[in-house]
């Protein structure tokens, strides 16, 4: 048989005032003189389908008027399928079979009433009726060694207040770290990063185009295709400067339009997303409502954990509230709006790419190749020839050299050429002829080693004509700032791309979070206003303070352990108050205000009637984590060796019997009586965890209950056949 | 308690005398404020706030009559400047009289509960709306040149919807010297005021420091005020760029120049100090400027190639 509930039934005083329905096991209180008369409802008890077992518990003797026939006891034919207890004194005296007479109890309380609390353990209940089945005698007299760890009111009322006092504190600040954590929620699932497309990547592939086409036209400025090339790369330079210019500031442009639609968006709910989209990014994704409630909730029970206040809670939730929404993109904005406007600008190309410093190489090399090549016609043409590449490629340079749109051309270019270049090297021609002429005759013709002189001048033409342009070349190339340009281009994009996914992406996800957060906190004020109401009016201490001057007691709980479990209790209270929440979160919906504090007040009460029906060891529903009462246990029972010795007691130990000291004659002394022992299975745990007390621990004799705050131990005397009168229909039958 | 009837005189914002008859109705106080305050009721049914000056709490204290002087200062300078319609985020001076026994400032009823004890319950829409009409009092002020100088919780209040800066006790003067010595007061010196108050708002954390630690602020408040925080005033943004970064456009008001009458007199003073100063110096204008100087550097080359080619003509002659 395995009982879950035992209910009371006391029908002293009222015994038409029962339960509509009972189940389980049911201890009855009763007059003894009163059985027969209650026989119906004794009848109809035991004949209850859903009744598993009643004991009846019949305080005092049924004839009293004479006691000296023996009988102590007159049971009706209905308890024959029931556990009789008999209490011929409630009080009862303390009183060891075999080993010491008996003697006035100790002790305050009646003995009957730590009886009945220990019956109505259902494991108790289990254990006494199935004693009372191997017993001879149809009824027994109990005696009862007992030890309550229950906790005082006042206790009670102090813990209570401490706990409810530190779950409404806002002493601590409030710490960042939950904010920081709320904003990563579900994050795991954001897009690693943010592809711009449509026109914004449009922008960007045109500007990046002509940035490109130009290094390759700079790339080609210094080879030959820029002098001799068709196209060249210097025919339209300036031009495709200027449209790379443009590209990138329109680039710039895109981006800054894309950034400021999303901080609308983000900040004031316009321009609407689709506009938004228009420019180039994707639909932000949506909230997974799931798992956000289900990464809230764990970070609120990991807070709850860390010992932190529902009320600081509270405000940290405020604060991640405010943290986790779209923050708008303002600081990006400005980094974009502060580069502009982009501008490439188109550096001026050196005036004279064939330098002018040359002007007296060319005048001399010409003057020597004249005069080399000797006075002869051959050697006027040779000079001419040389005189004029000279020209041709200073004509050549200045001719091809970029100008703002377009090159200079050759046109343009005649006349300085012939007024430096051309002159420079005729003047040098012709006075190598006339020197080669004045002195015909006086050196061989043509001299020794002429040709290889001229070979070389003609070299040394082509080197300076060549290390010339490549040098202004490369002179333009730097100032031309083209990879800077590149640079900002791919930073500009590198930061709107990081901003959209880190605001615009999960724009939904970030809303969802700072919802959720909020409604969480309102939740959690409600629950520091209603605990600070409601909570403070469960244990009620029965004392009232004696100062009486209504100033605010110093709330110390003379025992931590009671703190501990108590607070563990009202956060799981609260935790559950709270559970509403997340199924709203889960759908994107909001908590109807008040519904947080309706639940709260009412699992306030439901704990409130568990401790006064089950006491406080055993653990309510919610509860989460048996440690603190493990700890209360080891404390409470650790501080009474009484209770370990009433585990250890004996049948024929010291108990209270329940009867008075003359009545004991009319227990049995032949019949063995039989002995319950019990505990509270958290007491087994901590006993186990004790090496010292380790084989009580494992005696198979104890009932270890699953709730409860009793040890002791029950011993069932039987009573003499002959003090037991059956009465049947109403005449009595003597044992 | 009797209702107490007086009939004062008093003087309008722009200083016209007149008389007007006060009921006293109940008292009245706000965290803001160190006058002795009560609420009033003007002409049958408008009901105004009296700030006071007691001649008891002025012998006590007779820097009272500083605080009060700055309020009627403060508030008839921007009732002067808004003569049209008049911001609500400002408290509106209505009449004062300084010469009284107890001088007394009236202002017209003030709208909403002391905002200290309601920042903490705002939900989004609110603390937008608490931030943005911050801002557009401060703009507003520093329109008129004012500066609040004691922006906390206590001197804003709070209707749910409305925003309004009162308690000018402390108020400032743009280009005044500043009270703590260092430079001149700015129109923007309430921001850093502000600031503090916004993160109150959004984060919860008390306004007790000038240089909090911002590191965990949402990203939006230290986008905003990291300038106000982080650099001297003269680098601040103004009040109009904030509402601008909060996408809310700034509120212009029709303003009105109180010294515009006084111009053309100021104008004939110039004048006539000028004609007394005799004339001014004329600034030498420069002779050559840099376009003459690139192109004679471009003339160079040509200069020397042709003195060159002379000086080679003229050697070859020679030589021949």
């Amino acid at each position: 048989m395995h009982t879950s509930k035992v209910t009371l039934l006391d029908l002293r005083e009222a015994p038409d005032d029962r339960p509509a329905e009972l189940a389980g096991g049911v201890v009855v209180v009763d007059d003894a003189g009163s059985l027969v008369e209650h026989a119906e409802i004794y009848l109809s008890l035991v004949g209850e389908d859903m009744v598993t077992a009643v004991v009846c518990v019949a305080v005092g003797q049924s004839t009293m008027d004479d006691e000296l026939d023996g009988v102590a006891l007159a049971v009706p034919p209905a308890l024959r399928h029931a556990t009789v207890l008999w209490i011929g004194d409630p009080r009862g005296v303390d009183w060891a079979p075999e080993h010491s007479a008996p003697r006035p109890a100790e002790g305050p309380a009646d003995a009957l009433d730590g009886l009945v609390a220990a019956l109505t353990v259902p494991a108790v209940f289990d254990r006494v009726v199935a004693a009372a089945e191997g017993l001879s005698s149809a009824a027994a007299n109990p005696g009862i060694r007992l030890v309550s760890g229950a906790a005082e009111p006042v206790e009670l009322a102090e813990a209570r207040a401490a706990a409810v006092q530190s779950l409404c504190a806002t002493d601590h600040p409030p710490a960042a770290s939950l904010a920081a954590t709320m904003r990563r929620l579900d994050a795991p699932h954001d897009q690693p990063g943010a592809v711009l497309s449509g026109p914004v990547s449009a922008a960007n592939t045109e500007a990046f185009r002509r940035l490109n086409q130009i290094g390759e036209l700079v790339r080609q400025l210094g080879t030959p295709k820029a002098l001799f090339g068709s196209p060249r790369p210097t025919a339209e330079l300036g031009n495709h400067v200027a449209w790379a210019s443009q590209a990138a500031e329109n680039y710039r442009r895109y981006l800054g339009e894309l950034l400021n639609r999303m901080d609308g968006q983000l900040q004031v709910g316009h321009p609407p997303v689709e506009e938004v989209m228009e420019l180039g990014v994707a639909d932000p994704m949506e909230a997974r409502g799931g798992e956000i409630a289900a990464g809230l909730r764990a970070a609120v029970d990991a807070r709850v954990a860390e010992g932190v206040s529902i009320a600081v809670l509270a405000q940290e939730m405020r604060m991640a509230a405010v943290t986790s929404g779209p923050q708008g993109l303002t600081a990006t904005l400005d980094q974009v709006s502060r580069r502009g406007p982009l501008v490439l600008n188109m550096p001026a190309f050196r005036a004279w790419p064939l330098r002018l410093g040359t002007l007296p190489l060319i005048f001399l090399s010409c003057l020597a190749v004249a005069f080399l090549a000797g006075p002869s016609w051959l050697g006027a043409a040779v000079g001419g020839l040389y005189a004029a590449a000279w020209f041709g490629s200073g004509w050549l340079l200045l001719g091809r050299r970029p100008g703002p749109q377009t090159e200079v051309g050759l046109g343009p270019a005649a006349a300085p050429a012939v007024v430096t270049y051309g002159l420079t090297a005729v003047l040098g021609a012709v006075a190598g002829a006339v020197e080669a002429a004045r002195r015909a005759g006086e050196v061989p013709v043509p001299a020794p080693g002429a040709p290889i002189l001229i070979a070389v001048a003609v070299l040394l033409a082509v080197a300076a004509v060549a290390l010339s342009w490549r040098a202004a070349v490369r002179r333009w190339q730097a100032e031309l700032g083209l990879p800077a340009m590149v640079r900002t281009l791919e930073e500009l994009t590198r930061i709107t791309e990081e901003a959209t996914a880190r605001e615009w992406q999960p724009m939904r996800r970030h809303r969802a979070i700072a919802a959720a957060a909020a409604d969480v906190a309102a939740g959690l004020e409600e629950i520091v206003r209603a605990l600070a109401d409601t909570g403070n009016r469960l244990f009620v201490a029965p004392r009232v303070d004696p100062a009486g001057n209504g100033a605010p007691r110093s709330v110390q709980p003379t025992l931590p352990e009671l703190y501990g479990v108590v607070r563990g209790d009202l956060v799981d209270v609260c935790r559950e108050a709270l559970a509403p929440v997340w199924p709203a979160i889960e759908v994107a919906g909001r908590t109807t205000p008040g519904a947080v504090t309706q639940r709260l007040d009412r699992l306030l009460g439901e704990y409130g009637a568990h401790v006064r029906r089950h006491g406080l060891m055993a653990a309510p529903r919610l509860t989460r984590d048996l440690r603190p009462r493990d700890s209360l246990v080891a404390r409470v029972w650790s501080e009474s060796p009484a209770a370990l010795a009433a585990l250890r007691t004996g049948v024929d130990g010291d108990m209270t019997q329940l009867c008075r000291s003359g009545q004991l004659r009319y227990l049995s002394t032949v019949a063995e009586p039989s002995l319950v022992r019990f505990g509270p299975a958290q007491l087994r745990r901590v006993l186990e965890q004790d090496g010292a007390h380790q084989p009580l621990a494992a005696d198979p004799g104890i009932v270890w209950s699953a709730g409860g705050e009793l040890v002791g131990a029950l011993r069932l005397v039987p009573l003499r056949p002959e003090s037991i009168r059956h009465v049947l229909g109403g005449a009595p039958v003597n044992g | 308690m009797a209702e107490l009837t007086q009939i004062v005189r008093y003087r309008n914002v722009f200083g016209r005398l007149g008389t007007i008859t006060m009921v006293d109705r109940s008292e009245f106080v706000t965290p803001g404020s160190s006058l002795e305050q009560r609420l009033v009721v003007v002409q049958g049914d408008q009901v105004y706030v009296r700030k006071y000056v007691s001649s008891a709490a002025g012998k006590r204290n007779p820097r009272l009559y500083d605080l009060l002087d700055n309020e009627i200062r403060a508030g008839s300078r921007l009732r002067q400047v808004f003569a049209g319609p008049y911001p609500p985020e400002l408290a509106e001076l209505v009449a004062y009289n300084m010469d009284a026994e107890e001088p007394f400032a009236l202002l017209r009823a003030y709208t909403g509960e002391p905002a200290a004890d309601l920042v903490h319950r705002f939900d989004d829409g609110q603390r937008r709306l608490f931030h943005i009409g911050l801002l557009r009092a401060l703009q507003h002020l520093g329109e008129a040149g004012v500066v609040h100088a004691a922006v906390t919780a206590n001197a804003v209040r709070w209707d749910g919807r409305q925003l309004q800066l009162v308690d000018f006790e402390s108020a400032a003067w743009a280009g005044e010297p500043r009270r703590s010595g260092s430079g001149e007061v700015d129109t923007r010196d309430d921001l850093l005021a502000a600031g503090l108050l916004i993160r109150t708002v959004y984060t919860g954390a008390p306004a007790d420091g000038a240089r909090p630690d911002r590191s965990r602020d949402p990203e939006l408040l230290r986008a905003l005020y990291d300038p106000i925080f982080d650099k001297p005033v003269e680098h601040w943004p103004h009040p109009a760029n904030l509402l601008q970064k909060l996408r809310e456009n700034p509120v212009v008001r029709p303003k009105h120049d109180p010294e515009a009458a006084l111009a053309a007199g100021r104008q004939l003073f110039d004048q006539i100090s000028a004609a007394k100063r005799g004339p001014h110096p004329v600034d030498a204008v420069p002779t050559e400027t840099p376009r003459t100087d690139q192109r004679a550097r471009r003339i160079l080359p040509f200069l020397a190639a042709t003195v060159l080619v002379a000086v080679l003509i003229i050697g070859m002659a020679v030589l021949a």
